[in-house]
């Protein structure tokens, strides 16, 4: 009995306590919390930098000497020996600096002149790429030497040069006084040498190019340099190109054209996105338009062939209708197109109204005692009278026993008794006339 | 007035004379010394804003020597790099207001203090909009322009001119933009 006792009181008491901790469990689970947050802003992931090659003060872009005359090699060598080197293969004579040779042989001080000029290059330092274009214009001085393309070097009849300028493998566009040269390039960006990061001054976030120290540490190597780090950039290389003729004379007088260059580049995607919100709204505003004109002309554009009754304001309508569809925009005409709306459509209507406009007849001849002809009426037209032709050639009210006018749809139906030919020979035709509009003759058959 | 041995002596006419002809003297050539030194400056700057281009070289004949020498001795100069960080769309609510996106940094990495000017594309003569020397690591903007332009986008170009610590210009570059004048 007490052993009992004793279990039971420990069964009650451990269900007390479990019945608690459950209580609590359930309170947790099914419990809610507030909370406040804060947003810390927003930065923006593009930062935009290209390195650019400049000019020395008092030079000039891609400078070069033009050798047409092919005086430059020969005079040189016999001044300077070998210590200038100049194309040894197809030297088209126009000369760009390229510098020393360089390497570790005895000739690396000796200055190499090429046909092509040392290659500038251009690094995009963003995080996205960049279209870059380069321009090169040429001057236009009287005596500068003429420009010409490379494939009419060889035909040109007096003593001409080509500039080309060329990017990376692209092939070269030729420098002209007419027109600019162009040449564009994509060059990709780099967002992995980029991180957001807590402005030094602490007041937020900004979108910045990593630092050395975060560069080694982004690809674990502690070995990495500077110049390792300028080397993750994607660049492009420009150059120009240039030759003369070799076989035409040039005065003392003759200069050679000075070049301008000029950078610029866009945001591809920003350019994309741009154009995307411009013809959207384009589109809208187009849209916008169709319904206008379609609100304004409804009441020409419900007409049809069964509905136009040929009158002056309805005509004066279809016409103002034809004048705004001319003016509209294409995209606007376009929109309508779908609906039918064209400039067709409006020659198809004023068709309707002008031949509804005046009476018409099914038949140029009507036979007497025959099935008649059908007389079409525009609205608010009547017959006022129907006449026959007399001897003299004139016209005057033909007996009503001789004709009948009956209703149709649209008009009258009108027959002439064949008795017509007995009692008038000279009525060799009848003339309907209209309550408005010119008559209609028939011949009598 | 001279003072010797407890007397006061006042100066003769002579030494009156004498101490005119002497602040005179002094005088003149203190306005010399002045006009010497502003039309040095003149010169100085004439001479800054005038370095002649070098043109590219026709051989001739009669040159042929001449420039052969030009040739070899002209030293090759590398290419000088600007890292070129701007917006290159800029956006003005006005001709005379402040733009909100025109923006222009001389990165730290840059080897020069810079200044630039803005050109219409087809009007290289007279500047739209001539900049404060912007030193390395400083950056340009609440930009407003020097000239008034009507509403319309507008082709341009700026031209960097890259400066040594007398602000004379060592390389230039020309970098094309778009101006946008809203209303």
């Amino acid at each position: 009995m007490r052993g009992f006792k004793s279990v039971l009181a420990a069964t009650l008491a451990a269900a007390m306590v479990f019945g608690s901790v459950l209580t609590v469990c359930a309170d947790a689970s099914e419990g809610s919390a507030t909370g406040a947050g804060t947003s810390e802003g927003h930065v923006d992931k593009k930062l935009i930098n290209v390195v650019l090659p400049t000019i020395a003060e008092g030079s000039t872009p891609f400078a070069y000497t033009m050798d047409p005359e092919g005086l430059v090699k020969e005079t040189t060598h016999a001044k300077y020996g070998e210590s200038v080197i100049f194309p040894t293969s197809d030297d088209s004579q126009v000369y760009f600096n390229n510098g020393k040779k360089g390497g570790d042989g005895t000739d690396k001080d000796y200055i190499v002149y090429a046909n092509t000029s040392a290659k500038q290059t251009v690094t995009n330092k963003s995080s996205q790429e960049v279209e870059l274009t380069v321009t090169v214009a040429a001057s236009t001085a009287a005596t500068d030497i003429p420009l010409v393309t490379k494939a009419a070097l060889s035909g040109a009849e007096n003593a001409s040069l080509y500039l080309g300028l060329k990017v990376d493998e692209e092939a070269a566009v030729a420098v002209s006084t007419e027109t600019v040269a162009t040449q564009t390039v994509t060059i990709e960006g780099t967002p992995a040498n980029f991180k957001i990061a807590v402005k030094s001054d602490n007041s937020g976030y900004e979108y910045r190019e990593l630092t050395l120290a975060e560069y080694k540490e982004l690809v674990e190597d502690d070995t990495k340099t500077q110049a390792d780090f300028d080397a993750t950039w994607a660049t492009s290389e420009f150059q120009l190109e240039g030759a003369v003729t070799t076989d035409k004379e040039i005065t003392s007088t003759t200069t050679a054209p000075t070049l301008t260059v000029t950078w610029s580049w866009v945001d591809p995607e920003a350019e994309a996105e741009a154009a995307a919100a411009a013809a959207e709204a384009a589109a809208a505003e187009a849209a916008a338009a169709a319904e206008t004109f379609k609100t304004t002309y409804a009441e020409v554009l419900a007409l049809t062939a069964e509905t136009a009754e040929g009158t002056e304001e309805e005509a004066a309508a279809i016409a103002a209708a034809a004048e705004a569809f001319e003016a509209l925009d294409d995209a606007v005409k376009t929109i309508l197109a779908e609906d039918s709306i064209d400039a067709e459509l409006f020659e198809t209507l004023a068709g309707y109204n002008e031949a509804n406009a005046a009476p018409t007849v099914s038949a140029e001849s009507i036979v007497a005692g025959g099935e008649g002809v059908e007389i079409h009426l525009p609205a608010g037209v009547t017959i006022s009278e129907i006449q026959k032709k007399k001897s003299d050639g004139t016209y005057n009210t033909l007996p009503t026993d001789l004709y009948t006018l009956e209703d149709i749809d649209g008009g009258k139906k009108l027959t002439v008794k064949a008795s017509i030919k007995t009692q008038f020979a000279a009525a060799t035709s009848i003339k309907i006339v209209f309550s408005s509009g010119d008559p209609i003759t028939l011949d009598v058959e | 007035m001279a003072k010797t041995d407890g007397k006061n002596y006042s100066l003769g006419k002579g030494g009156k004379i004498a101490l005119f002809v002497g602040m005179a003297v002094i005088i003149i050539l203190l306005v010399i010394v002045i006009i010497l030194l502003i039309s040095r400056n003149n010169v100085v700057a004439d001479n800054v804003g005038e370095k002649e281009t070098k043109r590219n070289v026709v051989v001739t004949k009669e040159n042929a020597e001449e420039a052969v020498t030009e040739m070899v001795m002209d030293e090759y100069i590398e290419p000088g790099y600007y890292s070129c960080s701007m917006t290159n769309v800029w956006h003005f609510a006005t001709g005379d207001a402040i733009s909100e996106d025109a923006f222009v940094e001389n990165k730290e990495e840059n080897t020069n203090d810079i200044y630039f000017d803005v050109f219409l594309s087809d009007n290289e003569d007279e500047p739209i909009l001539q900049s404060p020397i912007i030193p390395r690591g400083a950056q340009l903007d609440n930009i407003t322009l020097d000239k008034h332009l009507e509403a319309g986008t507008y082709g341009c170009v700026v031209v960097y001119h890259l400066v040594d610590e007398d602000q004379t210009t060592l390389s230039t570059l020309r970098v094309g933009i778009t101006v946008i004048i809203e209303d």
